[in-house]
């Protein structure tokens, strides 16, 4: 067991503790989500029964395949839209906003979930996203990323 | 100094890719590693308008400060940084049949400080070479779609 707390300490350090000690905010991507959540899970494993690890892992999975999320803590909802809104604007994409959700160039869906005040998940339904697209996706990760807590 | 180059043709008008190109607040969208340039002034693009920048390379932030050293619209732009890495970009525009032809020229040197955190100059010269071809990528994906 004590690797899978050694890897989660290094985790825990990469992802949180390195951005929050830039006063930057925590953005962790889809395979890094899915590496920290299935490591906490393992690492929660003497608290837990062993088929609620499976299916709390199986449910992980699944989550992190269909909707491949960020999980993003220290801004607000409105920071998260603003910055999509000004990656649209600077890669000239035309975003429509729906409830809840926008649209970018007609091909990738985004939509927000809170957690909490400044913890949330952004997920993205894909399939058949146009290159300008997956470009405004990361420049909308780095204006997340150039918030300062 | 190290020099990275690369070239695209972009099916729009020359007048246009330059307007995009030269601003500074348009480079964290195609300039993949390029993650923020701030306090930039004056607003209006020219010789002499200077800005902070942070780019990421290889995990490490590097920061610095720019200037625009060359300012010939349509067709050049010479842009001037210190920091972490001291570096000369040059954007060559000309007509080309259909739109325009790009050309970008990297002459960098990175800081001791910086590249010891980076550790390989080899990795380096590769990251650079595949930004600057990413980055005219983009500029064809945002201009032309």
């Amino acid at each position: 067991m004590w690797i899978f707390y050694a890897a989660l300490s290094l985790f825990t350090a990469y992802f949180f503790v390195l951005p929050l000690s830039k006063k930057r905010p925590v953005l962790i991507k889809g395979g890094g989500t899915a590496a920290y959540s299935i490591v906490a899970a393992i690492a929660l494993y003497p608290l837990l029964e062993m088929w609620l690890l499976v299916a709390i892992i199986t449910a992980i999975v699944l989550f992190l395949l269909s909707l491949r999320p960020w999980f993003v803590y220290g801004v607000t909802e409105t920071m998260i839209f603003d910055a999509l809104e000004k990656a649209a604007l600077a890669t000239r994409a035309p975003i429509e906003r729906l409830a809840g959700s926008y649209i970018i160039d007609n091909s990738l869906k985004v939509r927000l979930l809170n957690l909490a005040r400044r913890m949330h998940i952004i997920s993205f339904k894909k399939g058949g996203e146009s290159k300008k697209a997956q470009l405004t996706a990361m420049v909308f990760k780095k204006f997340i990323e150039n918030y300062f807590v | 100094m190290t020099r990275v180059s690369s070239s695209i043709t972009i099916n729009k008008p020359i007048k246009e890719v330059f307007e995009y190109m030269a601003s500074p607040h348009n480079g964290p969208a195609f300039v993949p590693n390029l993650n923020e340039n701030t306090n930039i002034f004056p607003e209006k693009d020219g010789v002499g308008q200077k800005f902070d920048w942070r780019f990421n390379m290889a995990g490490v932030d590097l920061r610095g400060k720019a200037e625009v050293t060359e300012y010939a619209p349509p067709k050049k732009v010479v842009i001037s940084s210190k920091g972490d890495a001291d570096s000369t970009w040059t954007y060559k525009l000309e007509e080309a049949n259909e739109g325009t032809k790009v050309l970008v020229e990297i002459e960098y040197e990175l800081a001791e400080t910086a590249l010891q955190r980076i550790a390989n100059k080899a990795v380096i010269s590769k990251l650079t070479q595949k930004t600057v071809e990413q980055m005219l990528e983009n500029l064809k994906v945002i201009l032309e779609t």
